[in-house]
């Protein structure tokens, strides 16, 4: 495709794909390893075909941030991108990214259910409303990504960077306080807008800090 | 789209260390400017700045008029090829083709596969399963397919055999004649390279020593032979660069403008006014003390 009127949604483009691509790598993995784990291990009956997915896409995602921006921003920044239009172009393909891992997720889940396969409960969002789901679970992903994201950009900014891996261990643990409701012995008993709104804050905060710390961030002759 | 490039009073520190220091000059457009220094000269973080990979610590950059850094306008019309490292990279080369035909605006596909073809490169193969000289012929390809009004070549050639340098060497001429724009070769082969030169910046130790036409620099160059007292009263008052002795006659290497009036003396005194090439100035002009 010819370069459009944007480059930023051309980079988002470009960074979706690459990344749905990796999702739909692992997402095979994860789902073998579930229907093994379903009839193997009685205990995982509770554990939902949805739920194993997102909760290994954590993980995923922010190994995602972490190594887009790593190996990506210095290739950009050589074609000509600044890194303006890169971290707006990636952001949005990680807004993508985690939405369509968790329709992928859900798509599958509702597939296995149908087939007796897979229950439909999701532990950390039982209190969440069906129509409200979706969002909760690309919002708790989006976590994970930016956090990834932070680490990546401190491993850039070198040894004056490294104080930003406490913000995105900050930005984790509190996602998981606003969703499961407990981490670590304190209790959060919040009403699922509040999460919402808080993870929507989370996110927004990672975000503004990322591009504070990358806006000049040299990139080497390599 | 044409573009000049402006640099004032432009220092770079890495950290205690100082990179580049005060260089201040002007480049015009459809013009191939010869960057020369030795290894570790500054070159290639001069060359960084003006790609937008770094800012500068002091002093400031404008092409075509505006600051490029983090301009997207004036980024994309700057190209900067090197020796990059393709270790990590599973990606053939026509991918590479793709991400510049989607990220330069100037890219020139076709003119991209013919020079591919000229130089043996396969496209289909891995790039990091490519030889470091096929690799270089890539980043030569995609330097010159860019088309940018900008276009830096950062010693890519170094890896090259010669007779692909030689192809490299053509592409330039023949293509600064299709498409003029300003081209920076950096370099310290300037034995091959000097007659691609239209001007040339020598750097040495950060510092900018030389930034004159091409023409201007070889005809301040002259190697003055002839009996040592004479060669001594020529010279006495010219920036000598070298000497060298053998019995009784003496050569000397200056970097000055030698007059008719001059040349006249010259000859009367019996002494030759020979050329130096770009290569010998090169090597005076940055040789340190202890090297003489």
């Amino acid at each position: 495709m010819r370069l459009g009127n944007s480059t930023k949604f051309n980079i988002a483009h470009d960074l979706f794909a690459t990344q749905i691509k990796w999702s739909l790598w692992y997402i095979p993995a994860a789902l073998a390893i579930y229907f093994f784990t379903y009839y193997i291990v009685a205990e995982s009956g509770d554990i939902s075909l949805a739920w194993a997915i997102i909760e290994t896409s954590k993980l995923c995602m922010l190994v995602f941030g972490l190594s887009i921006f790593l190996a990506l921003l210095p290739q950009y920044v050589k074609y000509g991108v600044t890194r303006k239009e890169y971290f707006v172009g990636s952001a949005i393909a990680a807004v993508g990214v985690v939405i369509g891992t968790v329709a992928i997720a859900l798509i599958l889940n509702k597939i296995a259910y149908t087939f007796g396969l897979s229950t439909s409960s999701l532990p950390d969002f039982n209190a969440v409303p069906a129509w409200i789901l979706p969002s909760a679970l690309s919002l708790n992903l989006l976590s994970y990504y930016v956090a990834g994201w932070l680490i990546a950009a401190a491993i850039f900014k070198g040894k004056l960077g490294f104080g930003l891996i406490p913000v995105a261990v900050f930005i984790v643990f509190l996602t998981a306080l606003l969703w499961k409701g407990q981490i670590f012995g304190f209790v959060l008993t919040a009403p699922y807008s509040l999460s919402i709104l808080g993870n929507i804050l989370l996110v927004s905060l990672g975000l503004v800090v990322i591009r504070l710390i990358t806006r000049a961030i040299p990139i080497d002759v390599k | 789209m044409n573009l000049d490039v402006n640099l004032k009073n432009l220092s770079l520190k890495y950290g205690d260390f100082t990179a580049l220091q005060d260089i201040s000059f002007s480049l015009s457009p459809q013009k191939i400017y010869g960057l020369i220094g030795r290894n570790g000269a500054g070159k290639t973080s001069l060359l960084a700045l003006l790609a937008s990979f770094r800012a500068p610590t002091s002093g400031t950059i404008s092409i075509g008029g505006e600051d490029p850094f983090e301009n997207a306008k004036i980024m994309r019309q700057v190209s900067f090829a090197y020796n990059r490292e393709y270790t990590d990279d599973d990606k053939p080369g026509k991918a590479y083709l793709e991400m510049s035909q989607r990220y330069r605006p100037n890219f020139d596909m076709d003119y991209a596969r013919e020079l591919a073809k000229r130089f043996g490169l396969p496209l289909d193969k891995r790039v990091k399963k490519l030889s470091r000289g096929m690799q270089s012929a890539l980043d030569a390809t995609l330097g010159l397919a860019n088309r940018a009004p900008v276009s830096i070549f950062d010693e890519v050639y170094l890896s090259m055999d010669p007779p692909s340098r030689k192809i490299f060497y053509q592409e330039i001429i023949e293509d600064q004649n299709r498409f003029p724009r300003l081209m920076i070769l950096s370099t310290y082969l300037v034995s091959e390279m000097e007659y691609l030169f239209d001007h040339v910046l020598i750097l040495d130790q950060g510092r900018l020593v030389i930034d004159e036409d091409f023409e201007t620099v070889i005809n301040r160059g002259a190697a003055v032979t002839g009996p040592s007292a004479e060669v001594d009263a020529f010279v006495r008052d010219k920036k000598q660069l070298s000497s060298q002795q053998l019995g009784p006659t003496k050569s000397v290497m200056i970097y000055e403008s030698i007059s008719e009036a001059q040349r006249v003396e010259a000859q009367k005194r019996d002494l030759e006014i020979g050329p130096v090439s770009l290569q010998e100035l090169f090597i005076h002009l940055t040789e340190k003390e202890d090297e003489k």
